[in-house]
């Protein structure tokens, strides 16, 4: 199965969920910045990157983790994938997690900084304590996702 | 094979399209459409079915927003990942000169009051584009290879 974790540049919110998907980040404590900056993809992606799929590693149930970054498309592009995916006979091989609605301001405005202005120095510290700020409701947003992938491969494989 | 024309919407010029395609439409009587400004159909973002062409291929609309060639990047390279091919899905973008100005209208017109209004503004701005619209499918036609 393949789960993509979407938000707007996906250089964030989508990137540290699916490093937390991962095992890649610790989840009972708010990431440092070093920690965050070890992940592949997070506060450095530029305009190239976006809606591009990007691989971020194979979880230990053998789903294939990707982000995307889709501007302002919002649950539109949700619904783009997951049609793409149902033409494609193949509605139960993918999840597609939005990770917009745990975007606080402090990742816009830090994400904006970094990503669209090139001020990282400015930019990076506030979207690092954005993402901080955001971490336990990310942890949640992927536990939710990978009962939800569990789920469905379950009931893939009992049909 | 599929194959899904994608544009700013997926209920006007793209639509079109996909019947010009078909060879459902050869004059400009496009406003009686199955699916012609069906906005709860847009809104959900899922490709729109519109019929079967001769060769069994599924035909589809889809409206990406604001970012139509980000969009088809996408879908391309989600068909890869899910391990098909340009054989299964083919995506091809309808560019009209003024999409944004029809994206704006639409989305000005999500009221249904101001909709009676934009919609024939539409209806004028789809007339004048086409000539464009059936160009671009007829060069699909020529290019397109079947499964």
């Amino acid at each position: 199965m393949k789960i993509i974790y979407h938000c707007f540049g996906g250089s964030h919110s989508s990137v540290t969920a699916a490093a937390l998907h991962l095992g890649m980040l610790n989840r009972n404590r708010p990431p440092t910045v070093e920690d965050l900056m070890k992940i592949p993809y997070y506060d450095k992606t530029n305009d190239s990157d976006f809606g591009s799929i990007r691989y971020m590693g194979t979880d230990e149930f053998g789903n294939e983790i990707y982000v995307l970054g889709k501007k302002s498309l919002g649950n539109r592009y949700g619904g783009i994938l997951m049609g793409v995916a149902e033409i494609l006979g193949i509605p139960d091989q993918l999840i597609e997690v939005n990770c917009m609605n745990l975007v606080n301001w402090s990742m816009k405005i830090g994400g904006f900084t970094s990503r669209r202005l090139r001020l990282e120095l400015l930019g990076r510290p506030v979207v690092v304590w954005g993402t901080q700020k955001a971490f336990y409701q990310l942890v949640n947003l992927v536990e939710i996702t990978r009962l939800k992938a569990m789920r469905t491969k379950f009931s893939a494989q009992a049909t | 094979m599929n194959i899904i024309f994608l544009g700013t919407t997926g209920i006007h010029h793209t639509l079109i399209a996909a019947h010009l395609y078909l060879g459902k439409l050869e004059q400009e009587g496009y406003a009686n459409l199955k699916f012609w400004d069906d906005r709860n159909k847009e809104v959900l973002g899922y490709p729109i079915f519109i019929d079967y062409d001769k060769k069994r291929n599924k035909i589809y609309s889809l409206g990406g927003g604001w970012e139509v060639l980000m969009t088809q990047k996408t879908i391309e390279q989600l068909v890869k990942i899910m391990d098909f091919s340009e054989q299964d899905l083919v995506v091809k973008p309808i560019f009209i000169k003024r999409e944004r100005i029809l994206l704006l209208l639409y989305k000005i017109g999500r009221f249904k009051i101001v909709n009676r209004l934009v919609l024939p503004v539409i209806n004028y701005l789809i007339k004048k584009e086409f000539t464009a619209i059936k160009q671009q499918v007829e060069e699909f036609k020529g290019g397109v290879r079947f499964a």
